[in-house]
């Protein structure tokens, strides 16, 4: 039998998959990649928007909204025709608020792909918005506050996020049911008007199509829409983070759940390289990652252990670190986690931690283009972002030029042990003992849903 | 169309599917896809969950994790002195798990005695590991998606590779079935515990494995995936070895390989598995057959969550004539937001903020349930959604199914087939998985046709028969709290729930 460890092989030259950019006659922006492999087609739309932008006492009006849309259907065709005729195609049309910008995605099958683009124009061209789906959004809304919290992962999620940002900061709040009750109709529409224009879209699409009668397509279901000024409300910069320390989320659960961080750096931030190699050698990646092989494989305190870097575009993003473990091991393995901070900022990364996320780096070039779906979703982002063209690549090179000297110096510079948030989530009986020997322990329970 | 044909779509695809077979029976398809500079790898194993013998429940997933462990080459600094460290821990367990069994007459000070000489032998045998070295040359070659997936019915093992390293896949994985080694064994059972929590203490996965419990009382479908606490912490490295040697075999097992298929992949995946022998008999298969329900079955878990409700009927699998049919039922039940749940429950009662319905629970290999999930909308209860549920069955038994409904329902399951086949490391293990599990890759491909020959009136006659209150489970999550005691034990291997919003780890 051959021996896996002894074979090599030559770099693999890789022929980057690129769409092809087209702009309609309104100016959006069109990303497209044909793949004629399957007889289906995905699409995905960017616009300017996003929750952050929600008004302080109106947090939830953005998703909102985005769901209103959907449940509401268009002039032409009314929430439940539209629902009716998704199914009957078996497709797809889902739009949506994240933080930083309103999205939708489509998918169907390539026949379909005419009349999707006429569904997805006049939905968002002229949203109905009826009061009965309007209720029902509401409706939905509130159950899904309710719900927030029904598992531990995404309790300890959320209240970091709130910790590290602060409870009315943008980027922490969450929408309560006072403010969900509070949301119009009226909003809903100005809303809608005010960010769901031309001059702020970007649409991809990928699959068995032939480009240049999707471009026909598109420009007659969207070109003749007037373009208008797209500017989403400034954010304010309110700052409001709880200070570092431990916090305890009481939870009678199984084990602890954990995430321990900072805010870190803003995309664009010129150490992002560096520590984009820190992060995989600490803890995004490989089974091989600091984490991974400290916490799960040599100790086996947990299943899931893992760290992320994630710059964001407007303000600093977060550096984080997550899992759970047994209350009888907590100690041990929040003490590992500090560790392994601190040990970032002391020494540099071994010749061989480097050179192995390099190597999965390096060689796994050609997964970037192994699907025409996510070849043209990221050329989207990349505009959305404001990022080069040939983002990708740079990325990568810059990434592969970084050095251990380099990990240690942006380690020492945005890694602040002294200024951590530990949130554990657990049982504070079997737990809090413990997390006292990290610092003087704050309950952070989670908000009442019905506030 | 006739039933069991293709459609020309799918027929397009399927035609684009080699299929080969070596001597000791692995079956080996290749799917070419054009334009790729990568091959994503499938190894599927037909044993599951359902092959593990009272006691050793859970084994078949934890044999999975350890198969990441590496073999005699990889993940050893001298396999030689390594392996009879390996040896003696496992008597000293054993003498362990003796002393344990005694229970209150066992000896408290050699038990102590016995566990501090093993802690210590144990960190004798870490100093000989590589640790994760199995990850580290895939990852090194540039290997993506490394990873495993255990369900009830089977067993499948993935990575994908940049197209001029297949030899490196046929080398590896070669070994790994030929001669696996289960190092670390004893962390990684706790590794696999803290899984069980995790899964225990989520409603989403908490309420499908308490649902197999109360609707199967025969079957090993009653047992999740994960398998029981108890179970697991007896677990021997012993055990895992027999259940490898009786279930890991050539004849069981299937590769899929999607991508940059080139001239050499074939023979290359020859040269590495032809020498594979079974090491024993093929093991007995499942001969349990669940019995007729005569009555309603009812269970309530509480716990820190907002109430779900899951009704589940047993219901027929692959090879029987109402399987198409139910398998349409299920989707113009509870597919899609014009689906007769979503309408009658979310959007007119307004009693419920999701719900779907679905078949192939917890398994396909063998009979399975036919199952509806509802998540009550608060302050509407488990028991109004139940209610509604029943009437919504009620009115389309009585009523029946216009035409362009079942259209519908079957568009939207051809439609989805297509989204399955579209991710490539994906279409490996469904294939493989297909092949391994039912013993043809193209049945799934196949029931589509099969689903376009149906009429209305076998949706309403199958409803009729199989959905009625005396073949019902009924599994209710309610909040409040938890007992003192140790819950149940279930795995987070099926999750599913309301379409709750994201929010990725910031």
């Amino acid at each position: 039998m051959t021996d896996p460890r002894k074979l090599s092989f030559p770099r693999l030259a890789v022929q980057p998959r690129e769409t092809t950019r087209h702009v309609l006659r309104n100016g959006i922006v069109v990303h497209l990649l044909e793949d004629h492999t399957l007889p289906v087609v995905n699409l995905g739309l960017l616009v300017r928007a996003g929750t952050v932008h929600d008004p302080a006492d109106r947090a939830g009006l953005g998703s909102m909204t985005s769901t209103a849309m959907r449940l509401g259907g268009s002039r032409l065709l009314p929430g439940d025709a539209l629902d009716e005729e998704l199914d009957h195609l078996g497709a797809s049309l889902d739009p949506g608020m994240d933080d930083e910008s309103f999205h939708l995605f489509g998918w169907s099958l390539a026949r379909h792909l005419p009349r999707m683009a006429e569904i997805m124009a006049s939905l968002l061209r002229e949203p109905a918005f009826p009061p009965d789906k309007v209720e029902l959004t509401r409706l939905h809304e509130l159950e899904m506050i309710q719900r927030r919290w029904d598992t531990p992962q995404q309790v300890a999620s959320l209240m970091y996020r709130r910790a590290v940002y602060g409870l009315e900061n943008p980027w922490g709040r969450l929408g309560n049911a006072a403010q969900a009750k509070a949301v119009t109709r009226e909003e809903m529409i100005a809303l809608h008007r005010s960010f769901c224009r031309p001059g702020a879209m970007i649409l991809a699409a990928a699959g068995d199509f032939d480009s240049s009668a999707l471009l026909e397509t598109l420009n007659g279901a969207l070109g003749d829409w007037s373009p208008g000024p797209a500017e989403p409300a400034p954010v304010p910069d309110i700052g409001g983070a709880l200070p570092p320390g431990v916090y305890l989320v009481p939870r009678e659960i199984g084990q602890a759940n954990l995430r321990i961080g900072h805010l870190s750096i803003r995309q664009g931030d010129p150490d992002h390289f560096a520590l984009k190699l820190m992060d995989m050698v600490l803890g995004n990646g490989t089974f091989n990652s600091r984490l991974f092989r400290d916490i799960r494989t040599k100790r086996g305190l947990a299943y899931s252990i893992w760290s992320r870097v994630n710059p964001r575009p407007m303000v600093p993003g977060t550096f984080t670190i997550g899992g759970e473990t047994k209350y009888e091991a907590l100690h041990e393995a929040i003490d590992a986690i500090l560790g392994h901070i601190r040990a970032l900022r002391a020494t540099e990364a071994t010749d061989a931690e480097v050179k192995l996320a390099k190597d999965q780096l390096d060689h796994g070039l050609a997964f970037e283009f192994q699907s025409s779906w996510e070849v043209a979703w990221r050329s989207a982002r990349y505009e959305y972002d404001g990022l080069p063209a040939n983002w990708l690549l740079h990325e990568r090179e810059q990434v592969l030029a970084a050095t251990k000297a380099g990990i240690l110096a942006a380690a020492k510079t945005h890694l602040h042990p002294e200024s951590l948030v530990v949130i554990a989530v657990g049982d504070p009986a079997k737990c809090r003992t413990t997390l006292e020997k990290f610092g003087a322990v704050r309950e952070f329970p989670i908000p009442d849903t019905a506030a | 169309m006739t039933q069991g044909e293709l459609t020309p779509e799918l027929q397009a695809f399927a035609d684009t599917v080699v299929e080969r077979k070596l001597k000791n029976g692995l079956t080996v398809l290749l799917i070419p896809r054009q334009g790729l500079a990568t091959v994503h790898f499938a190894m599927a194993f037909g044993v599951g969950a359902v092959d593990e013998p009272d006691g050793r429940t859970g084994i078949a997933h934890l044999y999975e994790h350890m198969a990441f462990k590496g073999t005699e080459a990889v993940g050893t600094k001298s396999w030689r002195k390594e392996r009879p460290i390996l040896r003696k821990l496992d008597e000293m367990d054993a003498a362990m798990l003796a002393e344990h069994a005694r229970g209150a007459r066992g000896d408290e000070k050699k038990l102590a005695r016995l566990k501090a000489a093993f802690t210590r032998l144990e960190a004798q045998a870490e100093k000989l590991v590589e640790p994760n070295e199995l990850d580290s040359v895939y990852a090194r070659n540039g290997g993506q998606g490394l990873n495993a997936f255990t369900s009830q019915d089977g067993t499948c093992y993935i990575i994908a590779l940049p197209s001029n390293r297949v030899a490196l896949w046929t080398a590896m994985e070669g070994s790994r079935v030929r001669m696996p080694v289960l190092r670390q064994f004893y962390r990684e059972r706790n590794v696999v515990i803290e899984e069980l929590r995790i899964g225990d203490n989520n409603p989403y996965a908490r309420l499908y494995h308490e649902l197999e419990a109360l609707a199967f009382t025969a079957h090993p479908y009653r047992v999740p995936v994960v398998g029981w606490k108890s179970d697991l912490e007896r677990m021997t490295r012993q055990d895992l070895e027999d259940f490898f040697r009786s279930h890991y075999r050539p004849d069981r097992a299937v590769i899929a390989a999607v991508g940059a298929i080139g001239k050499d992949t074939f023979r290359l995946i020859e040269r590495e598995f032809s020498g594979w022998r079974a090491g024993t008999p093929p093991p007995r298969p499942v001969v349990t057959v669940e019995p007729e329900q005569q009555g309603e079955r009812r269970g309530v878990v509480h716990m820190q969550a907002n109430p779900a409700l899951g009704e589940a009927w047993p219901c027929p699998t692959w090879g029987h004539a109402d399987k198409a049919a139910l398998d349409a039922l299920a989707s113009i039940l509870g597919n899609g937001n014009s689906s007769r749940l979503h309408t009658g429950l979310v959007k007119q009662r307004q009693i419920a903020v999701a719900t779907g319905a679905f078949t192939e629970f917890p398994g396909e290999r063998y009979p399975n349930l036919l199952t509806a999930i509802v998540w009550p909308r608060h302050p509407h209860t488990p028991a109004e959604c139940e209610t509604a549920v029943t009437e919504e069955i009620n009115r389309l038994v009585k009523d029946g199914v216009p035409e362009r409904e079942l259209e519908k329902a079957v568009n939207m399951l051809e439609a989805q087939r297509f989204g399955q086949l579209q991710d490539n490391t994906w279409m490996a293990a469904e294939l493989a998985s297909a092949q391994a599990s039912l013993g043809d890759w193209r049945t799934r491909l196949r029931w589509v046709g099969e689903l376009r020959a149906l009429t209305s009136a076998d949706i309403v006659r199958v409803a009729g028969v199989y959905l009625v209150p005396r073949r019902r489970s009924v599994m209710t999550i309610l909040p409040g709290e938890a007992a003192a005691a140790a819950p149940v034990s279930t795995a987070p291997v099926r999750s599913a729930g309301p379409v709750l919003p994201e929010h990725p780890d910031a």
